[in-house]
């Protein structure tokens, strides 16, 4: 389509394309899924849970849990975690479960332990805060000693730096004004049919970062499109893959769409500097990135994509066929989401001696 | 040629073992990587694949450790091409094919010598060859 826009003009891609697939997979700690394990005989109301060892957050009825990607597991650290555990109960493996419980009156177990594969689950949904990320900072690190990182691992005085984001493939790019994304928006989500909830935490339109809330049926997904994931001396995650149809409704969703990887901007921020407000360096777009090399301080060092660049290209070719054989239908949003919001940073938090 | 990594212990890095070797057989041996203490040491190097028999036997009659193989491989089952592993690798051995999967070419993989990659995956798709 970009390509189709640059050589034919915009009028001919408007005519000729009904619809493009965007793609990306990247690792996104604000991901898990909702699960029912139903009721053992006697009942018990869960108080603390754990499967493969990993603790599984209890937030509301009595066995309603949700596996948090990013927990790590008690026995095995950060090789082992809740995104790990995702990826396995879709792959159909058998997981551990106990769980332990105050015993009440209606609900009188107080322990429980079993095995459970994603048959054995009421509900599996896969329901992340915040995907799809529109585009991110590129990693590097001015310390002296080597980093380890959300960003990966990087390596004294700027001699590598990593970034994330599928850049003009990436979903949220190619809808910058998100006319066709919104609350009902039907995407691909780790390998099935998924929905957008709205947007994601920590949203930022204003600032070119848009996020998204998705839920969808793992039961129905891949484990190649899910994928655990350890971060060294940083901790469990997972990488979710997602994709998004963006429909050619008018010619300014075709300009929209014709975005390529240059005219995404972002800057390369030094993660040495552990703060809140971490310095730029300076900036760069995706098209530089995607080169294999960036200039630091006058000198020409490698980078790499932390996000998969070659799934965000299957994933958008596998939507494409979905839409062209006629299994996937896109959807009208119910309310766009918002584009006139940003972000604050928390409260002054109280420290030691005030 | 042959890649092999070379082990020497406290006693043996005080002798010119590798100069007098290259001597003896009047054979190159090129250095890839080295980390030599006073407390031993590791070499990976490429030995004429002609020779490499002769070679290798002379560095053990020496005492050296020799590993032939103990290089970086991946596991296509888990590496899902994300590319947290290139921008570390100071030889080219890893890196973005045209396809955009990762490639890894071993005949530049500086191996146990190197590692900077290994503990960087986050799927733990790269591992040293036994």
């Amino acid at each position: 389509m970009k390509e189709l826009v640059e050589s034919s003009g915009l009028q001919v891609a408007y005519d000729e394309v009904d619809v493009v697939t965007t793609g990306t997979q990247g690792a996104m700690c604000s991901s898990g899924a909702l699960i029912n394990v139903g009721h053992a005989e006697p009942p018990i109301k869960i108080d603390k849970a754990w499967i493969n060892d990993v603790p599984i957050p209890h937030p509301g009825a009595a066995v309603d849990l949700y596996i948090g990607a990013a927990v790590a597991s008690e026995t095995r650290g950060f090789e082992y975690g809740g995104g790990h555990v995702i990826e396995d109960l879709i792959a159909g493996k058998e997981v551990d479960f106990r769980a332990t419980a105050y015993g009440t009156d209606c609900y009188p177990r107080t322990r429980v332990e079993t095995t459970l594969t994603k048959g054995d689950l009421n509900q599996f949904i896969l329901l992340n805060f915040r995907n799809g990320y529109q585009r991110y900072s590129c990693a590097t690190n001015g310390r002296a000693e080597t980093i380890y990182t959300y960003m990966g691992k990087l390596l004294p005085r700027y001699r590598n730096a990593t970034y994330s984001g599928a850049g003009e493939i990436s979903p949220l790019n190619n809808d910058p004004d998100y006319e066709t994304i919104g609350l009902g928006t039907r995407i691909f989500l780790g390998g099935a049919p998924g929905y957008i909830l709205g947007e994601g935490t920590q949203h930022n339109p204003r600032g070119q970062l848009g996020t998204l809330m998705v839920k969808g049926d793992a039961k129905q997904m891949s484990p190649e499109y899910i994928n655990g994931a350890s971060f060294t001396k940083y901790g469990p995650s997972i990488y979710v893959g997602l994709g998004i149809p963006i429909p050619i409704l008018n010619k300014g969703i075709v300009e929209k769409v014709a975005i390529r990887d240059r005219d995404i901007p972002t800057d390369i921020v030094d993660y040495g500097v552990p703060s809140r407000n971490r310095p730029t360096l300076r900036e760069t777009n995706y098209e530089e990135l995607k080169s294999g090399r960036v200039e630091i301080n006058g000198r020409s060092v490698k980078v790499t994509s932390m996000s998969s660049l070659k799934q965000a290209y299957k994933i958008s070719n596998e939507l494409k066929r979905w839409i062209e054989e006629g299994t996937f239908t896109l959807t009208k949003p119910i309310e766009r989401l918002p584009l006139d919001t940003s972000i604050g940073p928390m409260k002054h938090p109280v420290e030691e001696g005030d | 040629m042959v890649r092999v990594l070379l082990r020497f212990n406290k006693d043996l890095v005080q002798e010119p073992v590798t100069s007098q070797i290259i001597i003896d057989h009047k054979t190159p041996v090129n250095i890839l990587s080295a980390r030599i203490t006073p407390l031993g040491g590791e070499m990976l190097v490429e030995i004429d694949s002609r020779t490499s028999e002769t070679i290798i036997g002379a560095f053990r009659s020496k005492g050296v450790i020799v590993d032939v193989s103990s290089l970086i491989e991946k596991d296509k089952e888990l590496c899902i091409e994300c590319g947290a592993c290139v921008s570390l690798c100071p030889s080219g051995a890893l890196y973005h094919a045209p396809d955009h999967s990762i490639g890894l070419e071993p005949e530049k993989c500086s191996g146990v010598t190197c590692s900077l990659c290994l503990d960087a995956c986050p799927r733990r798709a790269l591992h040293l060859t036994k």
